[in-house]
């Protein structure tokens, strides 16, 4: 509770205070000005009381149903949010100084109690500014030195933008210089939902309109729904696509032919001849120039061939495997868009979203979502984008090392008694190493970083643990400030019972 | 206070006439859930849940228990499951709900094997769904429980080394053939026989041989510790307490404005006492401060409500505020009765075996809701009188206030135990988990009000009827976001929420401020 942050606080609040005290003193009155009167009256301050209690109230029922990222994104973690904090933070500081002031009595607790305020409030400060908060997971005999924060950070091309130093609430577009050409612009950030694809049948301007469709492979307990379309453009949709079905391998190719190489198509037996694949199992569907679909499969070595009509379901019934078309557009733009109605219901709508746009100088422009932690590749006129949206890392000054993981279970009980962690800690600068057994409720403090065992996990027979690490200097700050406000709210409890001395 | 040591002479005589004591068995260690019990606790939580209320399953849950190994009376004869789901019965044409029925008495009636042949059409989403299928499956769960039970597959009472902390089960046992087991099935052979043949001389001498093999056989096991948690289970020393505070009301009622007002004084002390006694046993018994779940904070909760009337109001003068006082630890006992909670005595959560900072920070906050629950009452008394043209004595505008001052201190200095102790578990002072934010949402509506007090805003009555209100956001924090909302790291006891009697609550709030304010009003009037 005492270390020199807190103490430094503690002692500039007071300074302050004591200035505007000798201000006072030399015959200056803060209650005659009008605005600081305003500022610093209680009126103010239960209109602000007022207002974070319904705030909170909406936030809280805000978190039930839209999960901690939300309320972080849209309440705790915003500039509204901030500038409220330290519109009270205005509102208390004038009221000390015109209680000051005044000739009253019990000035005492008043002080105590509202300069433990503004401690508290500094040293929340101090915590978001400089707090470093994040974990590291370490299989048994594993090293470390890096921190996996909470954070985004964006990543397109070398240039890194650390998420959460813009807020993730930004309601204007962020721009950001790629290369000569190129921009980037942050639109926005979603806490929840999931990536449902819209298309349109309609041809805009911009964008060539080329046949897609949608389409989903089912065998007892596992399906498959993919989208496979013949624009370049759709970034996310290939015209090609494997994948592991049952143990089976299976290819399926796009391809558009003329209305005269359609009796080819259906008889061929050998795929070589429209696409490039070795695979067994191929399906290969055209799109003709009558504007229909057609199929032609090798499954397990049984030959198939046909119409695919618009909304209805192709069988190739083999082994319980069944091709359902559900989708097909002759002029289709695909788009993502991200869809939250469904985030209630389904667990896969629970992820986090940013919406970005890539534009050139000649007005060509896309818009791309992505959901954090994935990582993307595209092409935009020509030219490369690697796009990586993961946790941010942060280099630790230590390297941790998990040595040994130990799990103690109840008698005869799936229920953990309790477990531990045997890790050892490198300085990085000085190289002098420490070992420590990590439990539940006993912190490894190492230079004002410290070590919780929070997690534990067992994949494959390997143990592996989970370490949340902490880098606070403000928290002494709030400890000493919520005991000089409790102490402070005992004196004027104290002090007032003496007064109305009703007993 | 004689009449009470007659009634509870006469219920032990009642129990001691009983044919067959099986008391002696009820004190054989088990394993349940990770902790050795005394097998009487397992006895109870099993016959609770068969029987869904313990009074049908007889007085003594051990008897009822071990019916189940009674080679003499066949498993489908056992009365034992009942259905307490209306529900339900009107499905199966029930008409007698307050009994017992057997496996064969079900399976007899054909409402039964029409319902049970409908529930195993039935898909596992449906069943979950549909009120008269959820009771079914609780019934058919119980069915198969049974034949755990009596292949001793949950049994697990038999320690085979000082040096291993894993016990046995019977089928287990029977595998095993060492030395060891072949002497532990002796034991459990001769007691099932001596259970069949009624030998009480037997059964008590067998009980006692596998008693003291389990003890040899293990490590740290305290038997007294296991006495205590027997004399818990009988004594039920909070619905003892129950019991006296409504005597004490009464007495009161009897006693009022006569030289004997001291009597209601002494039976909430008896009362007091009782609570206490069994707040000392829960906390020997597991170890740990008597705060972990809402059943515990419920109890320790109605204790600060009376310790804090026998420290303030212990006067003459101020005996209605005594009154007071008991009769909201009586209120907050009695959600002990509406609530789906469980008194089971459980080990803690990893995250939250911390003693002293579970002791610290629990026992402050709750004993502000305490505090705050009396001055919300002290509030309805002051809105009564205050319709009704009475005098309203000068301290009850000051005991209200002085009761939120010191409940909004306790629970700024418990959140502030909580954060400290967060931060020493978790690496975070302040995480905006629900219950978090609405302590803090509680606190700034306090201080609203003590604020608005303190500038003399406020006329009395509205700080009694501001009291009453601010009480409807600790309901929040206490009870809302346990059993409404449901979600967080504070995450003791959830269960599965009633809104309805929350909802209930707020009205019966609602319209009593109105009818008070209307007759007031009235009054003002004339």
């Amino acid at each position: 509770m005492f270390d020199f942050i807190s103490l430094s606080t503690t002692a500039s609040v007071f300074i302050v205070l004591a200035f505007f005290k000798f201000l006072i003193v030399k015959g200056y009155d803060p209650s005659k000005s009008k605005i600081l009167s305003l500022l610093g009256s209680i009126q103010v301050a239960m209109i602000l009381l007022f207002v974070l209690a319904l705030v909170l109230v909406i936030s809280s029922f805000c978190e039930v149903n839209m999960g901690p990222q939300f309320v972080d994104a849209y309440f705790y973690q915003t500039k509204w949010f901030e500038s409220f904090l330290a519109a009270i933070f205005v509102n208390i500081f004038f009221a000390t100084i015109i209680k000051m002031s005044s000739i009253l009595e019990n000035r005492f607790g008043f002080l105590l109690t509202h300069s433990g305020i503004l401690i508290l409030l500094v040293g929340i400060i101090i915590s978001k500014y400089n707090g470093i908060e994040g974990s590291l997971t370490l299989k048994e005999g594993e090293s470390s030195h890096l921190l996996l924060q909470d954070y985004a950070q964006f990543e397109i091309n070398g240039l890194k933008i650390d998420l959460s130093k813009i807020g993730y609430n930004f309601t204007k577009d962020v721009s950001y210089k790629i290369d000569e050409k190129t921009d980037l612009l942050l639109k926005s950030y979603k806490p929840y939902g999931n990536i449902e694809l819209v298309h349109s049948n309609k041809k805009s301007s911009f964008e060539q309109a080329l046949p897609a469709i949608q389409f989903n492979i089912k065998t007892s307990g596992q399906q498959k729904i993919t989208w496979l379309s013949l624009n370049p453009n759709d970034i996310d949709f290939n015209k090609s696509f494997d994948f592991q079905i049952s143990n089976q391998s299976i290819h399926i190719e796009m391809i558009k032919i003329d209305q005269n190489q359609l009796m080819d198509f259906m008889m061929s037996k050998s795929y070589k001849k429209f696409i490039n694949t070795k695979a067994i199992n191929t399906i290969v569907i055209a799109s003709c120039s009558n504007e229909n679909f057609y199929f032609s499969s090798s499954v397990l070595g049984l030959h198939r061939s046909g119409l695919l009509k618009e909304y209805k379901f192709a069988k190739l019934g083999i082994k319980g495997l069944t091709f359902f078309l559900q989708h097909a557009y002759h002029n289709a733009i695909l788009k993502q868009q991200i869809e939250t109605k469904n985030w209630l219901k389904d667990e896969s709508y629970k992820q986090e979203f940013v919406s970005f746009q890539i534009k050139n100088r000649q007005k060509t422009s896309k818009i791309i979502s992505m959901n954090i932690k994935s990582s993307k590749t595209i092409y935009f006129e020509g030219t490369k984008y690697s796009i990586d949206l993961k946790p941010r890392q942060k280099d630790l000054p230590f390297q941790v090392t998990l040595l040994d993981f130990k799990k103690q279970n109840f008698t005869n009980s799936k229920m953990v008694k309790s477990f531990q962690s045997d890790i050892q800690l490198k300085d990085i600068a000085t190289k002098a190493q420490v070992s420590k057994t990590l439990l539940m409720h006993q912190v490894f403090d190492s230079n004002g970083w410290r070590l919780f065992q929070s997690a534990h996990n067992k994949v494959g027979g390997i143990e592996s643990s989970t370490f949340q690490i902490v880098y606070d200097p403000g928290v002494s700050s709030i400890y000493l400030g919520c005991f000089i406000l409790l102490l402070g709210m005992a004196s004027v409890f104290w002090a007032t019972q003496k007064n109305e001395g009703v007993i | 206070m004689k009449i009470l040591f007659i009634l509870l002479i006469l219920l032990n005589v009642k129990i001691m006439a009983n044919s067959f004591d099986t008391s002696e068995f009820g004190k054989i260690p088990i394993v349940y859930r990770g902790r050795v019990v005394p097998f009487d606790t397992f006895a109870r939580v099993i016959s609770k849940q068969l029987a869904q209320n313990i009074g049908l399953a007889g007085k003594d849950p051990v008897k009822f228990c071990l019916q189940f190994f009674d080679t003499s009376i066949q498993l489908k004869d056992i009365k034992a499951f009942s259905i307490k789901s209306s529900i339900l019965q009107n499905r199966l044409d029930i008409s007698d709900n307050k009994r017992l029925y057997s496996q064969k008495e079900l399976f007899s009636m054909p409402a039964f094997i029409q319902f049970s042949n409908y529930y195993n059409q039935k898909s596992k989403a449906e069943r979950k769904e549909q009120a008269d299928l959820k009771a079914y499956s609780k019934l058919a769960n119980n069915f198969k429980f049974i034949l755990d039970l009596v292949s001793g597959k949950v049994l697990f009472m038999f320690p085979m080394d000082r040096e291993k902390t894993n016990w046995l089960n019977l089928p287990s046992l029977y595998q095993e053939k060492t030395k060891k087991s072949i002497e532990a099935l002796d034991y459990f052979s001769k007691l099932l026989i001596a259970l069949r043949d009624k030998n009480q001389i037997n059964f008590n001498k067998s009980s006692l041989n596998l008693k003291n093999f389990i003890y040899l056989n293990s490590k740290g096991i305290d038997e007294n510790k296991l006495d205590l948690e027997i004399n818990y289970n009988h004594f039920e020393p909070f619905s003892l307490s129950y019991f006296i505070y409504i005597f004490t009301l009464l007495l009161f009622i009897v006693t009022r404005n006569k030289n004997y007002w001291y009597l209601p004084l002494m039976t909430g002390f008896l009362g007091f006492t009782f609570t206490t006694l069994g707040l000392l046993s829960r906390s020997f018994i597991l170890a740990r401060p008597p705060l972990a779940n809402v059943f515990e904070s419920i109890i320790f909760a109605s204790w600060i409500c009376v310790l804090s009337a026998h420290l303030l109001f212990y006067k003459k003068e101020k005996q209605n505020f005594y009154i007071i006082s008991i009769f909201t630890a009586l209120l907050i006992l009695s959600s002990k009765f509406l609530l789906p909670i469980s008194e089971d005595l459980l080990n803690l959560e990893v995250v939250l075996r911390s003693n002293l900072w579970l002791g610290l920070h629990v026992c402050f906050v709750v004993s502000s809701f305490a505090i705050l629950s009396v001055s919300s009452v002290l509030s309805h008394y002051y809105l009564f009188l205050s319709s009704k043209k009475l005098a309203i004595p000068d301290s009850l505008i000051f005991y209200i206030h002085n009761n939120i001052k010191m409940g909004v201190f306790l629970l700024g200095v418990g959140t502030v135990l909580g954060g400290i102790w967060a931060n020493s578990t978790w690496g975070r002072f302040w995480g905006w988990d629900p219950k978090e934010t609405w302590v803090l949402i509680t606190l700034i509506v306090y201080m609203i009000l003590l604020h608005c007090k303190r500038m003399s805003w406020l006329s009395d009555y509205i700080v009694a009827l501001a009291s009453i209100l601010s009480f409807l956001f600790i309901l929040i924090t206490w009870y809302g976001v346990n059993f409404i909302i449901g979600t967080g790291l504070h995450s003791y006891g959830f269960g599965t929420g009633d809104i309805k009697l929350a909802i209930l609550f707020v009205l019966f709030e609602l319209l009593f401020i109105t009818s008070m304010q209307r007759k007031r009003m009235s009054l003002i009037h004339a």
